[in-house]
């Protein structure tokens, strides 16, 4: 993909990040619906479902992960961007990880 | 670039200035603000000021249509050749401020799987869930209203830029009123202060943690509100953004939606767990 789009010049994939029909709509009726499941969860979760804290907290944490990776992939259009552009907030993550990891640990 | 250029015409190398002062004023603000809070409290407002003062000196000076260089070649040369160069400035942005959250948010939860105890939601925690579960949407729709502002622009609805506009400013204004209600009603009704905890005074910490990380992203919300204010007034009274240009606009929704996922992770870590 870099390869590609480094010989095909920066005017072919903004075109082509243009023409492709983004599912703003959908993206948007996506995190309401994990938002409004989100809510349930410390309530019917426990209640209904049984669910204990810790698998409550993983569940929150794969929704959230999952509307993150939404918001990022289509409003901040990273799923249209060069790969060199998708590096740059996701290299970071490893720091991320170790540092959140090391303090919560 | 600007050396290869100024090599080949050195009488033009001094005309070649390619930036503000504002920015470096604000990051001075920023430093004694953060230095106030840390050791003397009121140099705070003092970081406040100045910041305030850098924001409407690049603001104003941006209106009268100050241009330092004209931003006609938009990459740099390199592995990034393919990315604006302004858009690979506003991510670069974004991931320093992926590290701060992280620190802060790793710093609370550190505090609390430290805690002998922590409320629980919805049965003894203070917080409000229904009325920020309104929040969050009211966020997640100004996201929405901003990729419609961009879309609108692009392929040039004035009418539906403009408005798509006016609703993400809106819709953040009532995020930030909605919370300093909430804010309001926790400090002075529930008496949670970040350094008392009615509830349990040995845990001062849930004050602590809860002021910290939501009051660092009520702070970038507002900061956005005021960017969207000014392109909003750019938008509507200067006619200033085209098809062809509008770079800002994307920009400001970069950042817009990035402050949208730290509350993402914000709403469970703070309200939901």
């Amino acid at each position: 993909m870099a390869m590609e789009t480094q010989a095909g010049g920066m005017a072919a994939v903004a075109k082509a990040a243009h023409e492709v029909k983004k599912p703003y709509a959908l993206v948007f009726v996506a995190l309401a619906v994990i938002t409004i499941l989100e809510v349930q969860i410390p309530t019917y979760g426990a209640s209904l479902l049984g669910l204990q804290k810790t698998e409550q907290i993983l569940l929150l944490m794969a929704t959230a992960v999952a509307k993150a990776s939404f918001v990022a992939l289509y409003y901040m259009h990273l799923k249209y961007e060069p790969l060199v552009l998708k590096y740059v907030p996701i290299v970071p993550l490893v720091l991320v990880a170790i540092l959140v990891l090391t303090l919560v640990a | 670039m600007a050396t290869v250029h100024a090599a080949v015409e050195p009488s033009h190398a001094e005309e070649a200035h390619h930036g503000s002062i504002w920015p470096f004023v604000i990051g001075i603000g920023t430093g004694i603000g953060f230095g106030g809070l840390i050791v003397w409290f009121p140099f705070a407002f003092v970081g406040l000021a100045v910041i305030v003062a850098g924001l409407a000196g690049w603001l104003l000076e941006d209106a009268r249509g100050v241009r330092f260089g004209e931003v006609t070649t938009p990459t740099e040369p390199g592995i990034f050749g393919v990315v604006s160069i302004r858009k690979l400035g506003m991510w670069v942005f974004i991931v320093s401020e992926i590290l701060f959250f992280s620190a802060i948010i790793g710093n609370s939860l550190a505090l609390r799987t430290r805690a002998p105890w922590w409320p629980t939601p919805g049965v003894d925690s203070p917080l409000n869930i229904p009325i920020t579960a309104v929040n969050t949407f009211i966020l997640i729709t100004s996201s929405f209203t901003m990729v419609q502002a961009l879309k609108g622009i692009e392929r040039g609805n004035l009418l539906h830029f403009r408005l798509a506009l006016l609703a993400t400013l809106l819709l953040g204004l009532t995020f930030v009123s909605i919370q300093v209600f909430e804010y309001s009603k926790l400090f002075f009704e529930e008496h949670l202060t970040p350094w008392q905890n009615p509830i349990a005074p040995e845990l001062a910490t849930f004050g602590t943690t809860f002021y910290m990380q939501t009051g660092f992203h009520g702070a970038h919300v507002s900061g956005g509100v005021i960017g969207l204010a000014y392109l909003n007034y750019k938008a509507w009274k200067k006619d200033w953004f085209t098809p062809k240009s509008h770079e800002a606009v994307e920009l400001v929704g970069l950042y817009w939606h990035f402050v949208d996922i730290v509350w993402i992770f914000l709403f469970p870590l703070v309200y939901l767990i």
